[in-house]
């Protein structure tokens, strides 16, 4: 039966005409970074790779200024303000590498300014017990960091990650609302509904199946989609490299004050999408069974991941607004919002980290999306 | 020895009663449901095959309800709807095989169960055929083979050979009619030919009631007397039909001739005639629909 259910979903076209399109939509060449790759910049990488002193990131901006200063004065002697002015490799490659130091010293100092302020807020008596709970729990979790900033490599991870974030989110959201929506709807569509609801195994087992089914559409999706992205990154730019340092290098988490290391984010971060893609499949099995109908089913999925998103995207700051945000498919689905920030949410008066919270609401949603599905399918009346 | 009990089931739909409070015990033998569109027919097969719920009443196996019985009920059920669709990707081997996984079939029975309900109905060649391909009377057949994979202990067939040929409606008549030794059938159809043979009993059912319930033998003799013939001249017959119910018309060179199902002598020249299955259809079912009382 579960293999049946697999043929059904697997032999649908639509789903691999809209996958090879996306698929071509990663392919399109952009966000290479040829200066990373070349030799002169992996020597002086090398030189300055890893924790950085004071005093080195002093040096660097030192240089950073000499560096840019022999580049302006080329330029004025060219006279060429506007055109794209050739200055030798070796400059754009101490451009680079020493205004990466500079920043990252102005992370390190932003870093320790947050974890005097939290002390302090710790240590007066200003707010309640709960906000005091909360700037202790912030205060350990950075604590624990240490000083997690360096120089490293971090441009394909950083583009890895990201993919994640938006493109993942995307496609992987798009394909399976495609895949999935016609799972229970189309047994009403093709009239086949009757024959199967009429027979031993057609109210419960074939439910099973039909979820069980869509898992491995989802899962099939999601490795090969991670897969392709995977091999096209290390094609753009290179080996994964620096994958064992802190999170907190990657800049989209720069404040961050989760302990772990990029490979650890990228595998908790999969572990998350994953999960998030299942919840939304039962959410579109679940559609697909109550509205009878795939487009429907399609669209209304669509409107009930993307709204929240869309919202995002606006910027709305009204409080139920962002709750809505929060505490949605799309969040959990794109996964580094659970981890970019410290946010805790107050539960039975005890701080909640927003990732356990989220994940655990999730989990219960799933849960009761089981039940409701299979509840509904067993109790449905062939009316057409 | 099984037992059917359908008691006093009714279902309401919003805006009309599709069946109301009605009973009947069927045990081994085909039963055939006749009735004009629109009486309930199709409704109360759907709560048999257990795809609607009544909304009053019950319906019992051996003194079970078949709603608490569930799965075990579905187990020795096969069911052909009227109108049903098929997955166009599919040969028929695999729609078949899927069914039979549904029906609880392991493999290996699966397999073989297969290929005899498509030698039942005449579909071992176009077995490896994608049903996309189908014509409607292959469809149905299919519908059939699929109804009979678990060798059902009750077979509920709604029109099984509408859009079948006259070769195909023979042989699945006579298919029924041999399988219904053990096993209760109940088939609906517009076709009274279809049941005229087969039929142990026919329940009548109009607007959701069951009107009737009787053999064929009995249900003829209902009718005895009542059914005539005649011939009228082309200028009379349209006054006629204004006022009589009737049944077939053949034009022939001395004139013609007409089949009149009526309480009272139509005519001068009609004679009484012995009554068919169709007479006892048009005599319960036709006299309202025209308005004739």
């Amino acid at each position: 039966m579960y293999r049946h259910e697999c043929y059904k979903i697997f032999t649908r076209k639509s789903i691999y005409f809209a996958f090879l399109l996306f698929v071509l939509f990663m392919l399109l060449p952009g966000g290479s970074n040829n200066i990373i790759q070349t030799e002169e910049y992996q020597a002086l990488y090398e030189e300055w790779r890893g924790p950085l002193t004071t005093e080195e990131i002093e040096l660097a901006n030192e240089k950073l200024s000499e560096v840019e200063e022999r580049m302006y004065q080329e330029v004025e002697a060219a006279g060429d303000f506007e055109g794209i002015f050739r200055h030798s490799m070796e400059d754009w490659v101490a451009s680079r590498v020493y205004s990466s130091v500079v920043w990252i010293g102005g992370y390190m100092e932003s870093f320790e300014s947050r974890k005097d302020a939290l002390l302090e807020k710790t240590l007066s008596s200003s707010g309640t017990a709960y906000e005091a709970k909360v700037g202790t729990k912030e205060l350990q979790m950075i604590q624990k960091l240490g000083l997690p900033f360096g120089l490293y490599n971090t441009t394909a991870w950083s583009s890895t990650v990201d993919f994640i974030n938006v493109l993942g989110f995307l496609i992987l959201t798009i394909l399976i609302v495609l895949g999935l929506s016609p799972v229970f709807a189309d047994e009403h569509s093709q009239k086949t509904a009757s024959l199967i609801v009429s027979t031993k195994h057609g109210k419960r087992r074939v439910a099973t199946a039909k979820i069980l089914a869509s898992f491995t559409y989802i899962t099939s999706l999601f490795v090969v989609l991670h897969i392709i992205n995977a091999v096209l990154e290390w094609s753009k730019f290179g080996m994964l490299v620096d994958g064992g340092v802190s999170l907190q290098n990657l800049f989209l988490f720069m404040q961050s004050p989760f302990a772990l290391t990029i490979w650890q984010y990228y595998v908790v971060a999969l572990g998350i999408q994953f999960f998030a893609s299942l919840v939304i499949g039962l959410l579109v099995l679940l559609l697909s069974i109550i509205t009878g109908n795939a487009m429907l089913t399609f669209f209304v999925s669509g409107a009930i991941i993307g709204t929240p998103f869309l919202l995002r995207q606006l910027g709305l700051e009204q409080e139920f607004i962002q709750y809505i945000v929060q505490f949605s498919y799309a969040e959990l689905m794109r996964v580094k919002g659970l981890f970019d920030q410290f946010i805790a949410f107050n539960v039975f008066g005890q701080p909640l980290l927003y990732p356990y919270l989220l994940l655990s609401i999730f989990l219960l949603v799933a849960v009761v999306n089981v039940l409701l599905i299979f509840r509904l399918y067993k109790n449905q009346q062939i009316i057409n | 020895m099984l037992r059917l009990t359908i008691e006093n089931i009714s279902k309401e739909f919003k805006d009309k009663n599709a069946v109301t409070d009605f009973s009947a015990e069927l045990t081994e033998g085909v039963y055939a449901l006749l009735g004009p569109n629109g009486a309930g027919k199709t409704t109360l097969m759907r709560m048999l095959a257990d795809i609607m719920k009544p909304s009053s009443g019950r319906i019992l196996l051996n003194g079970k309800d078949i709603s608490l019985m569930g799965d075990d009920y579905r187990d020795i059920l096969g069911y052909l709807p009227q109108e049903f669709g098929l997955y166009k990707n599919f040969t028929a081997v695999r729609f078949l095989s899927y069914f039979a996984s549904l029906k609880g079939l392991d493999k290996k029975e699966a397999v073989v169960r297969v290929e005899e309900v498509l030698e039942l109905v005449n579909l071992q060649k176009d077995r490896k055929r994608k049903l996309g391909t189908y014509s409607g009377g292959m469809k149905r057949r299919l519908g059939i083979a699929q109804a009979l994979l678990n060798d059902p202990k009750i077979l509920i067939v709604d029109e099984p050979t509408a859009g079948l040929d006259p070769q195909e409606r023979v042989r699945f008549r006579n298919l029924l009619s041999e399988i219904a030794g053990d096993r209760i059938v109940l088939l609906s159809t517009h076709i009274v030919s279809d049941i005229e043979y087969i039929a142990k009993e026919v329940l009548l059912m109009r607007q959701g009631e069951l009107i009737q319930r009787s053999t064929i033998e009995k249900l003829l003799e209902s009718v005895k007397g009542k059914v005539w013939l005649g011939r009228v001249e082309q200028g009379d017959l349209s006054e006629l039909q204004r006022h009589y119910k009737v049944g077939n018309i053949q034009r022939g060179e001395t004139g013609i001739e007409v089949r009149i199902v009526s309480d009272d002598k139509p005519m001068t020249n009609a004679v009484v005639v012995p009554p068919t299955l169709e007479d006892v259809y048009l005599y319960f079912f036709e006299r309202e629909v025209e308005g004739v009382v």
